[in-house]
Formats: C-alpha cells, structure tokens, sequence
C-alpha cells in the first residue's frame, strides 16, 4: 500500500506544530524518527485519525483518507488500520479476550472470534493469559498483547507510538526483532515513532528523520547515516566527524592510523580510549574538533599521532538549510 | 528516615486518642453504662421508639433523593466539560466549587427568602407564587441539599472522565465499531466505580448535614438523625442517652456504608491513571451542543449560586422587609449595625475569625507531623494512625461533638474545658484535623522517594532536615490545608449551636438564630461578609495551587 502525504500541516492555535509535509510511504516498516516534540507523534496521531490536520490530504493507494479540500474525514475504525500505545492502553476492566475480541466483534461471525484471539495470541507467545486482567501482568506481557491486539483484525497498516519505550533494554531488544519478524510474516504495513536511532536502524526499510515539525530526510537506513542531508541528520544519527564544519564529515570507520593509498592525513591528539566491548572507542582533538574512531588497543591520553581518512569515504553534504 | 520510632508514634496515638478516640468511647459508655452497670435498656429503649424509626427512614430517603438529585446535576456537567469545547474553561471548575463551599444554612436560607410567601419570586414574578407551596416540600429540600452538594460528585466524574479521555479512548476509537459500544463497554464501566465511590461519599454527607435540616427541614416538618440529636440536647425535657443512642446508630450507619465503599473502592478502581491524559485536542461543537452547554452550566449557576446570592444579598441591603424590592429600600445601615464596635454580629464574627485561626494554625502543625509519619502508610502503625486521623470525615460532625461534650463532662476527669472557649477550639480540631493531615499527606505524595534518601544522606541533623527541605516543600500544602480549615471552621454550625459556652456566639450560630427569631437583615450582612470571605479564600487557594504547580514542573 502507498501512503501519500500531501501538504499535511497542523496549528496549535498559533504555535506550528507540523509545517506542510509531503511524503510518499511505500515501504513495509517504516520509521519516524526525531526527537521529543518534533511532532513525530501528531504525524503518527494524524495518520490514525486521532488528530485531525489543519491542512492537507492522505491517501492510501488511490483512497482518500483525509483531504480538508473536499471535507472527507475518515474515521479512525474505518481506516483498516490498527495502532500499539505507547501506555499499551488496554482497557483495565476487561480480560486480555475481551480487549481483543472488542475489535472484532461485528466483523467476524462468533464462532471465529475465539480462533482468531487465539491465533494472535499465539504469534505474540501468549497463550493462556485470555483470562486475565490487564493490571495482572508485567509491561512486557501487556506489550505483548496490545501487539496481539493490534494484529488481531488484519488491519494493512500498524502504527506504533513509541511502543517499548516503557521496556527495559534486553526485553526492548527482544521485542524489537519479534515485531520486525511479525511483520515480516504477515501482509501488512508498520509505521513506528521512536526517538531511539538503533532501533530506528535495525528495525525499518525506510527512515524519516524529522526535525521540528518538519522533515529533515527521507531514506534507507544505509542512505541516512551515509549520505544524511543535514548537519541535523548527520549529528543525530551515528557518530560524526567533521572534515569542514557544517558541510563535509566521515564515519568513525572512515579514520584509522595506518595510511592507505590516497588517503589524507590529520594530526590528532588522543583525548580519551573507552572498551566498548569489541574494540575501543578513542575520542581525539582533530583540527579543532572532536573525532572518534575505533582502535584494537588503547591510546595514550595526550599522545599526538597521524590519523588517515579513507577519502573517499568522506561525504559532502548537500544544499544547506 | 524522619519521624519514626516508638516515641513518635505514641506522642501521637495519645493525641489523637484523647480528641478523637475518647469521646466515641463516651458515647459507647453512655449509652451502654447505666450507674456503673452494663445496661441495655436505653438502647433498646430508642429501637422501640417509633419516632426514632420515622426519623431513620426520613435520613435514608433524603440520602437516597439527594444522590439522584446530584447525579442528575453532576453527570451532564461533567460531560459537558469534558466532552464539548467547553473542556477549555478551567475557571468554570472554581465557580462550580462555590456552592459547596457556600455554607448550606446560607444556601439554604436564600432559598426560602426567595421562595417563602411574599418573598422575592413572588415580589418579582407574582404569577409564579403557585410554586411556593410546591417548593416548601421534601423536594424543595432534596434540591437545595443536591445544589450544595453537586461539585463534589461532578469534580470527580470529571477527573475520571478526563483521564479516560487518554489513550484509553484513542484505542476505543480504532478499535471500536461504534461510538454507543465505544461508550457503553469502555467508557460507562471505567467510570462507574468513581461514581459508586462519590454517591456513597454523598449518600454520608447528607446524612451527616446539619444546617439545612435545621433551617429548611424544620419549616416542612421533616426531621433526620441530626436535628433529633440536636433537639434531644437542647429542648427541654433534654435526654441525653436518647442523644447518644442515636449518635451511636447514625455513627454505625455511616461507618456501614464507608466500609462497603471501601470495599468497593478496592476491588474496581483501576489504575486509570496509566490513560496517559494529553494535550487538549481542539473542539468544535455543532452550535446546537455549544447553545445546550451553555445554557445547562448557565441554569447550574443560576440555581446553585444566583438565587442563593441574590437573596441573601438584597436582604442584608434592605432597609424594611416589608417593602419589597423598590428604589428607596436600600441601605447599608445593617452593615453599619455590624461593624458597629461592641455589637454582637462583630463580636460573633470576630470570635469565629479567632476560633478558626487558632484551629487552622494547631491542626496545620499536628496534621504535618501526623503526614510525615504516616508517609505511604506501609507499616500498621502507619494506617492505623492514618485511619484515626481521618476518621472525623466518615463520622458525622454532630456526632463527634455529642462525643466530646460527654468526654468532658465526665466526673472522673480532674479538671474540664468544658463551658470554655477552649473546648470550642479543640471541637473545631477533631472536626476538621483530616483536611490538614489529607492536603500534607498529599503534597507528600508528590515529593519522590529519592527526595527522602537525598536527605538522609546529605542532612547534618533532623531538625536542619525538617526546617530547610520537608517545611519548605510542604508549605503549599500545609497552606492549602490551613486555608481550608479556615473556611470551613468559620462556617460550622451544630457544634457552635451545642458547646458555644453562654453568651458567647460565633458567626454561624449569630446568622442561625437572627434568621429564626431576630433581624434576618443583619444575620444576612454577616452571612455576605462570611461568603464573601469564603469565596476570596477560595480563589486565593487556587492560585496557591495553580503557583505551586508551575514551581514544581
């Protein structure tokens, strides 16, 4: 399904929340990507139908889903899509069946709905918890079935706000690649705010970094963090270092102290070596600035040395904002 | 940790055993103690009293009426404010609180200056004084009661409806089929245990009211447990074991119905509060729902305060009651007669003025120490001293200070403040100590726990502790608490009425007895000037909070 966004924009009484934004989605998962009040959430709320945009027209495929020219509104349960809160928002005072058959009731016959709460219940891993309350399990059991919920009407699209960040770090991570593997499976699409840049990476096709209400770059994960289009992007996503402030940079990957045909040398002075596991960290004064790159070994704190940069990994950004 | 230990916990069990506990305890002994004998005969002596019967079904069907009555105010406003565009207007919660903080002789008495025969309706409009009979009945009382007591119900449906508002019905709304399913299956169950919750807090607030049982209820013959208690204290032959018996019985009714709300309370609140509540969404109305709104808020008002107001306000600035609303009627000479130096109304007024201070100023510092120590009421000692403390907002006030004149009168006690103005202040105390000890507890609530170790970690020593970092923190809520025990004590009546040593009146008890036999004019100026202050405080308590909410953000 291709989600076209034409000219979407939201006021808060005087205060812009989203300038016009034009986009077209096409991709199985999708990422939004920015900051805390960059209006990632009221692109995700508009989308749903929960806020309605000031300006603009949606489409899915050819369909209008909103357009404030010809006054159409869809509503939200009319959309064929289905959302994960970030609060879960499973309704406290009925059982896990009952909070997923709510969405069901009416579009499949009686018989069915309880095949189909099992079903979901079972692609999420919880079978058996349909008797109980919500406030009876633990937050990643609750993740779990708000995920099951969602799937549960074979909705085309998913929308997920911000769903684990409520998690802890190793269950994030868990439920990171079982929503990627069930998305995967099934014939849907998912749209998912974050403001988390690896989970933005590892999980989508295709990424939108935004920036204060407005889009900062539409791409593939590779696209964004090796060709970003702004200092924005290049800073927020990945560590940078800049070669020529604000116009061109290289990955950490790109510096390494041994030299390389035609690669260009800068002298360095070692800051600090941090383990991070694998390798070290080293940060260095650079020409003014602060680089990194990765080591085998630790470097000395105040040792001077060459470093060389692999030229043609050095990316020139474009047109500046 | 701060204010723990054995010491602490008995220094303050005692004080609230001795003020609060003893004279329940007098009532227990009176009613069942005959001359040193166990002695049943009294109590069974009030079961067959029919009267007593009578009066048990008048309270039970008053309570029962009043929670329909204020459902029926209550719930539309709460819908309106939450679901119309007139969920913006935040000022329209504080003019809602008025009524209830509006003392209900007051309300009650501009009531029936309005509604009694030749009284302002019939002045204005005197082709409506067929209403008059129609008013002066169990359903004018029921509608004055309901009046006062609305906010009450309608600010917690609204809270609860706000936080449904969240995620909760963004879900419903896409995954719901349709909105009446979205409202029976989602919304009605999450809200219905608040409203059980409020109607029972209702149903013992209106078995507990005095002040429009006595004024209106009276006039229309319908006598409740707490004008039979006051009767049976103050007319002559005066019978105080039928006093206590019947003190026990509405203490153990009212202690029935709060046991079955906590009970309830336990088993359906749902931590609705996970509905992370958003940013207002902008709301048009259909300019039918906006009218309608508006309109119902309007007539709330109209009736709730503008009548009321009305009434008591032209009164006080009438010259001759007799004639009427016309130009030449008006003068402020009852005011004049109250500020007159050595005159009763001034003397009354500032006697309530003192009593109050003194009472928000000694439950301020009693109920901050008894909050530090409960904190989170974890431990049995904690609750226990948390139930104690608040017991006086279950119990009926009337009860209490029945309690308290037997706990004093008492031969076996060496010396008594009974018959003292002291006994008035320490009265007022009991009464009111759980709204200090709930507005500390609950900007307790608020600090985090960290807060707690920070101290005790970088504190050189307790009492540097207390001055510069719980104190300081809590101030806003010690405030609020002292300013709502202000408004509250200047208002009360009953206990005025039954322990106001001779000759000496309060505020309340001056109003009460110039609108039953004297110069309803002047009791009316004192009843402005008391409302008035009320409503200043009122506001000034809003703003308190409103700036403590910003600092702490």
């Amino acid at each position: 399904m291709k989600i076209s966004i034409t000219n979407i924009e939201k006021k808060y009484g005087k205060s812009q929340a989203l300038w016009p934004i034009n986009v077209e989605l096409d991709s199985k998962f999708v990422t939004i990507l920015g900051q805390s009040g960059c209006g990632k959430t009221t692109l995700l709320k508009i989308l749903a139908g929960l806020e309605k945009p000031t300006n603009g027209e949606i489409r899915f495929d050819e369909t209008v889903i909103y357009s404030s020219n010809l006054r159409k509104n869809v509503r939200p349960n009319k959309r064929n899509i289905s959302m994960v809160f970030q609060d879960f928002a499973l309704w406290p005072h009925m059982t896990i069946f009952q909070n997923i058959a709510f969405a069901l009731k009416g579009i499949l016959p009686k018989s069915e709905i309880k095949e189909r709460v099992d079903h979901v219940m079972r692609l999420v891993k919880m079978e058996g918890f349909e008797k109980r309350k919500p406030g009876e399990l633990s937050g990643g059991q609750q993740q779990r079935v708000a995920l099951a919920r969602a799937l549960a009407t074979n909705p085309k699209l998913i929308l997920f706000d911000e769903p684990l960040s409520a998690l802890d770090a190793v269950l994030r991570e868990k439920m990171q690649e079982e929503i990627m593997h069930i998305i995967h499976e099934l014939d849907c699409q998912a749209i998912f705010v974050t403001h988390d840049q690896t989970e933005a990476m590892t999980m989508s096709d295709q990424i939108i970094v935004m920036e204060a209400g407005r889009i900062a770059q539409v791409g593939s994960p590779q696209e964004i963090y090796h060709s970003p289009a702004t200092p924005y992007v290049a800073d927020f996503i990945g560590k940078v270092n800049w070669v020529d402030k604000g116009s061109r940079i290289v990955r950490p990957e790109g510096v390494s102290r041994h030299s390389q045909l035609g690669a260009i040398a800068k002298q360095a002075k070692i800051v600090k070596s941090t383990f991070i596991g694998d390798r070290y960290l080293v940060q260095a004064e650079v020409e003014g600035n602060q680089w990194s790159f990765y080591e085998n070994a630790p470097l000395e704190k105040g040792k001077l040395l060459k470093v060389f940069i692999d030229e043609k990994q050095i990316y020139q950004l474009e047109g500046l904002h | 940790m701060i204010m723990e230990g054995r010491r602490t916990f008995g220094v303050l069990l005692a004080i609230v055993g001795t003020f609060a506990i003893a004279p329940l305890l007098a009532i227990l002994y009176y009613t069942f103690v005959n001359g040193g004998q166990l002695d049943f005969s009294q109590i069974s002596r009030m079961f067959e009293n029919d009267r007593m019967w009578h009066t048990l079904g008048n309270s039970l069907l008053l309570g029962v009426l009043v929670i329909m009555g204020t459902t029926i105010i209550a719930l539309p406003m709460a819908l309106i404010r939450t679901k119309t565009s007139l969920i913006k207007f935040d000022w329209l919660d504080i003019i809602l609180t008025i009524p209830f903080m509006t003392p209900p002789y007051i309300g009650s008495m501009g009531w029936i200056l309005f509604m009694q025969n030749n009284g302002f309706l019939q002045q204005l409009i005197p082709s409506a004084s067929w209403m008059s009979d129609y008013f002066f009945s169990l359903f004018g009382m029921v509608m004055v009661m309901s009046l006062h007591l609305f906010p009450f119900l309608y600010l917690m449906l609204r809270n609860t409806l706000l936080r449904i508002n969240g995620s909760f019905l963004d879900a419903a709304l896409i995954f719901g089929r349709n909105p009446w399913r979205n409202w029976a299956k989602i919304v009605l169950p999450l809200l219905v245990s608040s409203y059980v919750l409020g109607i029972l807090l209702i149903f013992i607030k209106t078995l507990a009211e005095f002040g429009t049982p006595a004024t209106f209820g009276s006039r229309i013959g319908f006598q409740v447990f707490t004008t039979e208690i006051h009767s049976y204290l103050s007319r002559w032959p005066v019978d105080i074991s039928m006093a206590t018996s019947l003190s026990l019985f509405l203490l153990s009714v009212c202690l029935i119905i709060w046991y079955f709300q906590n009970l309830i309370g336990r088993k359906n609140t749902y931590s609705v509060l996970s509905g992370k509540t958003q940013a207002v969404r902008e709301m048009k109305d259909k300019w039918y729902i906006k009218l309608g709104a508006w309109l119902y808020v309007g007539i709330v008002l109209l009736f709730s305060i503008g009548i009321p107001y009305f009434s008591i306000i032209v009164t006080s600035l009438q010259k001759v009651r007799g004639d009427g609303l016309s130009a030449g009627n008006f003068s402020l000479a009852s005011y004049q007669a109250v500020f007159t130096s050595g005159s009763a109304g001034l003397s009354a007024f500032l006697n309530s003025i003192v009593f109050s201070f003194i009472t928000a100023s000694v439950t301020a510092v009693i109920g901050l120490f008894i909050a530090l120590y409960i904190k989170k009421g974890e431990t049995k000692k904690q609750q226990v001293l948390d139930f104690f403390s608040l017991m006086p907002n279950i119990i009926p006030g009337i009860v209490f200070v029945v309690g308290l004149i037997m706990f004093w009168n008492s031969p076996l006690l060496p010396a008594t403040i009974y018959n003292t103005k002291t006994m008035v202040v320490v009265t007022y105390c009991v009464l009111f100590l759980p709204y200090s000890v709930q507005y500390t507890k609950s900007s307790l609530s608020q600090l985090d726990q960290s807060i707690f170790q920070s101290a005790a970690i970088f504190g050189r020593s307790s009492w540097d502790v207390y001055r510069h970092i719980f104190i300081p923190l809590l101030m806003q809520g010690i405030l609020a608490g002292m300013m709502m025990t202000f408004i509250i004590s200047m208002r009360e009546l009953v206990a005025g009425l039954l322990i106001l040593p001779p000759s000496v009146e309060t505020g309340a008890t001056f109003i009460y007895s110039q609108f039953e036999q004297g110069n309803v004019g002047l009791g009316m100026a004192v009843a402005v000037i008391t409302v008035a202050m009320t409503v200043i405080f009122m506001f000034l308590l809003d703003w308190l909070q409103k700036r403590g909410g910003h600092a702490g953000a």
